[in-house]
């Protein structure tokens, strides 16, 4: 077992919870801990993400050691990168979902994060301009009338398919009136426009390059409108390969410089 | 209308709420989340103003601010005079007798936040800080608003403590509830039901205010 790559993970308690754990993964592997309720997988959890320390244990993650009770080492949960999902969410009930997001991503990033409450526009446009690594967070208030154009804005990340609203009033009276066929002749065109016109936030003038990232799987998979969605975005090449798009973006950063 | 009394109330209810706020905010945290023996006992004492009559904290106070103890000592050795029958020794009594009223609120609210929400911010890298500014003092802001209001309401009507301590001094330490006494000792009961009507009015305005702030802010993103 090598310790530099992936995680490594020896637990031993015999309070609150007996336990006797003693697991490795590896980068890229998926492990996935089954067992009856009391077992012990959230206490294993819960210690891994440095909730919770057990009487005895080691843990050891990319080569640092989160962990070692004979060493005398306990890294705050605070400093571990760890995504943790508890069984009740514990989403912050006081935030937008977008501040719960980025709540977590402030002070993780290297680079200054902007939310679109944060400044004025005109400002908060100014700032993002300037700063060529800033990001740029907002909800649907963003979509229009940005315009960025040059490598300060080459990443466009779109988190899903911007369906309207079910909720909507008029929508649904028109649905209503349309029956069947409401999705394809009321939702279906709308994403299309909307979404053609989030990527065109990414094309300002006529040299701009970069990437705009549809993080909606239906996109890619659903073959009843994927194409009305797709042929009504601006022509670019397309994949669904990470790899592919972060080598393009690692080109991009280096032609810049 | 002794303007001059009710003003005395205010300065002092405002300040008495300015000090406690971090204090309690601070004690009340750490009562809500701490496991420490004797937690019980720390939480009784400071339960105590509440539940002592009012002359009886006031004795206490006074022989401690008195010439006599090394409390009152040290004060006139700094600033050339006893604590007793001043504003500031009004002001120190104010905040000791309030305790309850501030504490108690804001821990409740603490209390109230789910473990797993600081755990979340843990998780999420934010510093303790941050998890306290950005998480915790928001979620608990009803609770200490309801801390500041009772602070500062029961500082206006407050009465035996501040007779035992602060004695009835014009614009040094006669307070407002102080001079609708004196009033309706002096039987001029019109000029002590204005008085009392105006303190009831601010009041009124002062909670009216209170809930109407506590809902706004929780109501943000529903």
């Amino acid at each position: 077992m090598t310790e530099s790559a992936g995680i490594s993970i020896h637990l031993e308690q015999d309070f609150p919870i007996p336990l006797n754990i003693d697991l490795a993964v590896d980068p890229g592997e998926i492990l996935a801990i089954v067992g009856p309720s009391g077992s012990g997988k959230s206490t294993c959890l819960r210690a891994v993400a440095g909730l919770h320390k057990p009487a005895v244990g080691r843990i050891v993650c990319n080569g640092a050691t989160w962990l070692d009770t004979a060493a005398g080492i306990n890294l705050d949960a605070r400093r571990r990168r760890v995504g943790l999902v508890f069984q009740s969410y514990a989403l912050f009930p006081h935030l937008t979902t977008l501040e719960n997001v980025l709540e977590a991503l402030r002070d993780r990033l290297p680079w200054t994060v902007l939310h679109q409450d944060d400044l004025p526009r005109p400002l908060l446009m100014a700032r993002f301009a300037e700063d060529e690594t800033s990001c740029l967070f907002g909800t649907k208030g963003l979509w229009h009338g940005i315009d960025v154009p040059g490598p300060s804005l080459s990443l466009v990340v779109i988190d899903r398919i911007p369906f309207p609203r079910p909720d909507d009033p008029l929508l649904s009276a028109r649905r209503d009136l349309v029956g069947d066929g409401a999705f394809r002749e009321i939702d279906l065109p709308r994403a299309a426009t909307e979404l053609a016109q989030g990527a065109g936030r990414l094309i300002r003038s006529r040299g701009d390059i970069g990437v705009v990232a549809v993080l909606d799987k239906r996109l890619a998979m659903n073959r009843s409108y994927r194409w009305d969605l797709l042929e009504a975005m601006p022509p670019m090449a397309r994949t669904s390969d990470p790899a592919e798009v972060a080598s393009f973006l690692e080109g991009l950063q280096g032609s810049t410089r | 209308m002794e303007w001059d009394a009710l003003w005395l109330s205010v300065r002092l209810g405002g300040l008495t709420v300015l000090i406690l706020l971090p204090l309690a905010i601070a004690v009340g945290r750490w009562l809500a989340v701490t496991r420490v023996s004797g937690k019980s006992l720390i939480e009784a004492s400071l339960a105590l103003p509440m539940i002592l009559p009012p002359t009886v904290i006031g004795l206490y106070l006074l022989v401690a601010f008195g010439a006599g103890s090394w409390v009152g000592a040290l004060w006139q050795e700094l600033f050339g005079h006893t604590l007793v029958f001043t504003f500031e020794g009004l002001l120190i009594a104010s905040v000791i007798v309030n305790i309850p009223f501030a504490v108690q609120p804001i821990q409740r609210a603490f209390e109230a936040i789910s473990p797993e929400l600081r755990e979340a911010a843990a998780c999420s890298g934010l510093s303790r800080w941050r998890s306290l500014w950005r998480i915790e003092l928001p979620l608990a802001w009803p609770g200490i608003m309801t801390g500041m209001v009772l602070t500062f309401a029961h500082t206006l009507g407050e009465f035996g403590v501040v007779l035992m301590v602060g004695g009835n001094i014009s614009g040094e330490t006669r307070t407002i509830s102080i001079a609708i006494y004196d009033r309706v000792q002096a039987f001029d009961n019109a000029a002590a039901s204005k008085m009392a009507g105006v303190l009831l009015l601010i009041s009124l305005v002062t909670i009216a205010l209170s809930f109407l702030f506590a809902q706004r802010v929780g109501r943000r993103h529903d």
